[in-house]
């Protein structure tokens, strides 16, 4: 299994983790701050968990890796590691401050750069995967 | 990698490129609102990530990666693959068009039964493969 793999299952377990205890203390949380946290548990588990698994699975277990271009195939996957990852954090630290009267401008730039970081990362993962499926003749 | 892996999966990708754009599209609206329509995207978000992503690519690897029948159709019955296949993006067309484009059509609620439909046919061709031939093997290997 690729060190990369691995990273992404265990960053995903973390997501997982983070996103059940949320869930379980959301309706508290809510009564506390009167922040409404759904967003954040629900992309936890369904873009930090369940979407980097089979990111990284697939990485690992997808046919078509060429010894030539495990170099660059890394790198890719790296990017798409950390472009998700930090997409995420940052998404998950300043998406509940949207919910005040005024919300400051970085917090607004903070927002967008996360929304723009997961996509550049599933687009880099998808330029790298879609031609890695082909049937088996075709593969050289 | 049997070709109706390839287009599921594929399909998959797209319906995820779709997924990332509306999501990213919402989140940067909620940051800064942009035009108050675009919340309409919301349920083509939710629902392209269940049917289109998780469903799709889970069950185009599952019939790629399960063990194979050790006789007859490798896969089970190809044809039936290829129909739970083509109705599961044609039940994802019509939820899109049902949420999004003629809303309270009865688009959404016959795409659901198509992409339900879909589901048991690759449920019943997957649960004859989640089996393990250890057994077997070493039955035959007792008995050479």
């Amino acid at each position: 299994m690729p060190k990369v793999t691995r990273w992404m299952i265990k960053a995903g377990l973390v997501y997982l983790a983070a996103g059940v205890i949320l869930a379980g203390m959301h309706d508290i949380l809510a009564g506390l701050t009167g922040v409404s946290l759904l967003a954040v548990y629900w992309h936890m588990i369904v873009m930090g968990w369940v979407t980097q698994v089979i990111i990284g699975v697939s990485i690992w277990m997808f046919p078509g890796r060429r010894r030539g271009r495990k170099r660059e195939e890394s790198l890719l996957h790296w990017m798409v590691f950390a472009l998700l990852n930090t997409g995420l954090v940052v998404r998950f630290g300043l998406e509940p401050m949207l919910s005040g009267t005024e919300t400051g401008m970085w917090i607004q730039a903070g927002v967008i750069m996360s929304a723009l970081f997961q996509a550049g990362a599933v687009f880099v993962y998808l330029a790298e995967m879609w031609p890695r499926l082909q049937p088996k003749k075709r593969r050289g | 990698m049997p070709r109706l892996s390839i287009w599921m999966i594929r399909s998959s990708f797209v319906c995820l490129s779709v997924v990332v754009l509306s999501g990213g599209l919402l989140l940067v609206n909620k940051a800064s609102v942009l035009h108050a329509a675009i919340w309409a995207f919301l349920p083509l978000h939710y629902e392209l990530a269940i049917w289109g992503w998780f469903v799709q690519f889970i069950l185009g690897t599952a019939y790629w990666i399960f063990p194979r029948h050790l006789t007859g159709s490798p896969r089970g019955s190809e044809a039936a693959a290829w129909t739970a296949g083509a109705l599961l993006n044609i039940g994802l067309l019509l939820i899109i068009m049902g949420n999004f484009i003629i809303p309270e059509s009865g688009f959404s609620v016959s795409g659901r039964t198509l992409a339900i439909l879909s589901t048991l046919i690759f449920i019943r061709l997957l649960a004859g493969r989640a089996v393990s031939y250890r057994n077997s093997h070493s039955h035959d290997m007792g008995e050479a």
